[in-house]
């Protein structure tokens, strides 16, 4: 009798434990089938420390000798060439941050446009480019078409996995053409020409 | 017992909620990650990753890559390419897993890379080509009015793959321009970089001209641009009278020859023109037109003398023509009361009355003026008190009454 109870017990401390971890682990699961629905981001995500400006900045490109000029390219002209560059890399990362790629059209456009927006994923990831080295090989006679290659640019990719963060880093050379589209310059076609190492 | 049987019955009846809830729990958990948050860090981590890509491959092919890994689970790879980069996880099985590039992936030509992530990282590259070029290509031309003989345009064509990617180097692209006198001129320039593009100089024949371009199958609408006239060889200038009344509103008209280039072709309407008058009272320069091929203006004859009239177009000087304006009022009769001085009628040489608003000065001894004009050719003026003598003027002819 007395074992018999002891045995009781015994079973009733084991389901007990068995339901304290039962509860514990289904308030977990429950707790993060929550957190994903409602938000889509990890506690990792909230505590990796995130650049607030976009790392890409306001860099000024340096430029190499002109190529075919079909007129003179003025500084204002090549400043505001050179501006449209940078931001065009600016908002496509904030489009990548973001997953949301309305504000791409201000710097992009033609079938550059097209592309850039039917790569970013739903998930955020981003990219940062900076060393503009530029140089115009084509400008047309009126001053509204540009053929611009990028020499050595320092490009990072980054990628969220599991809540951690996986970063690529590469030199790369891209060529672009530029048009002079509404007042702004924009990024109409482009292309990744190189990639080292 | 009954008490005893109660509490087995709670107990299995916990015992099986949590035997099924906590599996489904976890499932629907895994099922709402997203790519980002799969559960392969023990993978990144570790595994060593082979694949091998191909040379190259053609935009919006698809290619499925082998992949070997010494893990089991999905291997997480970034795939960059010209349009940007994705996360792809590859299911590893038995060492082995496929890594498929087929669109969007591959549909951006250029340099395309796969970066295994982890601990052991891997980089392969590979060269997305373009297709041929198809759909719209379109000619971008500027300046689109150049003068004839002098000055050229730039086309520039710019041919895309069905993908928006830039044709291959070397890619021919016909261009055709229809010159104003209807001549065709073609030729070919392959592209170069991203684009092909040409100078297009100016022929002869001013008027409307078309560029068209193509590449392969791909074509697009023409573009028409103007070749416009060269400067007049030379600007002959006349007036419709050789002398002119002042009499304060008429005007003599003069009007350039038409004014052509060295090759015969007209102005066109809306280059501009400058007339600059010399005169008594000094120079005066008037802004005018080309309008039908001439320059014609209205000048006004304010003083009575020569007047020396000059007219360029696009810095072109015409010879200088010379005018005589003379006096207006042949016949000046004046009569004077005590309060008002009576002027008229004033008749001109054709024995008209002299328009209305022709100026009549009537100057006082003590020095004032009084200003009037004419109306039906007469004009009373009206003295101050103790006036004393008077000298009336109209149109260059003074008489003291």
């Amino acid at each position: 009798m007395t074992s018999a109870r002891t045995a009781k017990r015994l079973i009733g401390l084991v389901v007990i434990a068995v339901l304290l971890a039962g509860t514990i682990a289904g308030v977990r699961r429950l707790g993060e089938v929550w957190r994903t629905t409602l938000t889509g981001s990890t506690p990792a995500d909230v505590f990796t420390p995130t650049d607030l400006v976009p790392v890409n900045g306001s860099e000024d490109p340096t430029w190499r000798t002109d190529g075919m000029l079909g007129r003179p390219l003025d500084p204002a002209t090549r400043a505001a060439i050179g501006t449209a560059w940078v931001e065009s890399w600016i908002r496509l990362d904030a489009a990548m941050r973001t997953t949301d790629t309305a504000d791409l059209r201000t710097s992009w456009s033609g079938s550059a446009l097209d592309q850039v927006t039917g790569m970013v994923d739903d998930v955020p990831s981003g990219m940062s480019v900076t060393g503009h080295d530029l140089e115009v090989v084509v400008f047309s006679a009126d001053g509204s078409i540009a053929e611009v290659v990028a020499h050595d640019l320092r490009v990072r990719r980054w990628h969220t996995v599991d809540g951690q963060r996986h970063e690529i880093a590469s030199v790369e050379r891209w060529r672009a053409v530029m048009r002079l589209l509404d007042g702004r310059w924009r990024v109409d076609v482009i292309r990744r020409d190189a990639v080292t190492p | 017992m009954s008490h005893l049987r109660t509490t087995r019955r709670r107990t299995v009846a916990i015992a099986l909620a949590l035997a099924i809830g906590a599996p489904v729990l976890l499932g629907a958990a895994d099922r709402l990650r997203a790519p980002g948050d799969a559960p392969v860090d023990a993978v990144v981590r570790t595994a060593t990753v082979q694949l091998v890509l191909p040379a190259t491959l053609v935009a919006g092919e698809t290619h499925d890559v082998a992949v070997t890994a010494d893990v089991e689970g999905e291997v997480p790879m970034v795939v960059a390419t010209s349009a940007g980069s994705s996360l792809v996880l590859v299911d590893v099985d038995a060492g082995h897993g496929t890594l498929r590039l087929g669109p969007p992936l591959t549909e951006a030509a250029g340099t395309l890379t796969v970066d295994v992530l982890g601990d052991h990282p891997l980089r392969r590259r590979t060269e997305v080509v373009p297709g041929p070029p198809v759909g719209l290509v379109e000619p971008l031309v500027g300046p689109r009015s150049i003068v004839v003989e002098q000055q050229r345009t730039m086309v520039v064509a710019v041919p895309l793959d069905r993908y928006g990617n830039a044709v291959p180097a070397d890619t021919p692209v016909a261009i055709a321009v229809e010159r104003p006198d209807g001549r065709i001129q073609r030729w070919t320039e392959p592209t170069d970089g991203m684009l092909a593009w040409s100078w297009v100089p100016a022929g002869t024949v001013a008027g409307s001209a078309r560029i068209s371009v193509a590449a392969e199958e791909a074509t697009g609408p023409d573009v028409r641009y103007r070749e416009v006239p060269d400067v007049p060889v030379e600007v002959v200038v006349a007036a419709d009278r050789s002398t002119a009344q002042v009499d304060g509103t008429r005007t003599v008209v003069i009007e350039t020859g038409l004014l052509e280039d060295r090759h015969g072709n007209v102005l066109t309407d809306g280059v501009s023109a400058r007339v600059t008058v010399d005169g008594v009272a000094g120079r005066s320069v008037l802004d005018a037109a080309v309008v039908g091929g001439r320059v014609r203006v209205p000048i006004p004859v304010e003083e009575v003398g020569a007047l020396a009239v000059v007219v360029s177009v696009q810095g072109v000087d015409s010879a200088p023509l010379t005018l005589d304006a003379t006096d207006a009022a042949v016949r000046l009769p004046v009569v004077r009361t005590d309060d008002t001085v009576v002027v008229g009628p004033v008749l001109d040489a054709l024995g008209a009355r002299l328009p209305d608003g022709t100026e009549v000065v009537v100057d006082l001894t003590a020095g004032a003026s009084i200003h009037a004009q004419l109306v039906g050719g007469v004009a009373i003026v009206a003295l101050p008190a103790g006036a004393d003598g008077v000298a009336v003027t109209v149109s260059g002819t003074t008489v003291t009454p």
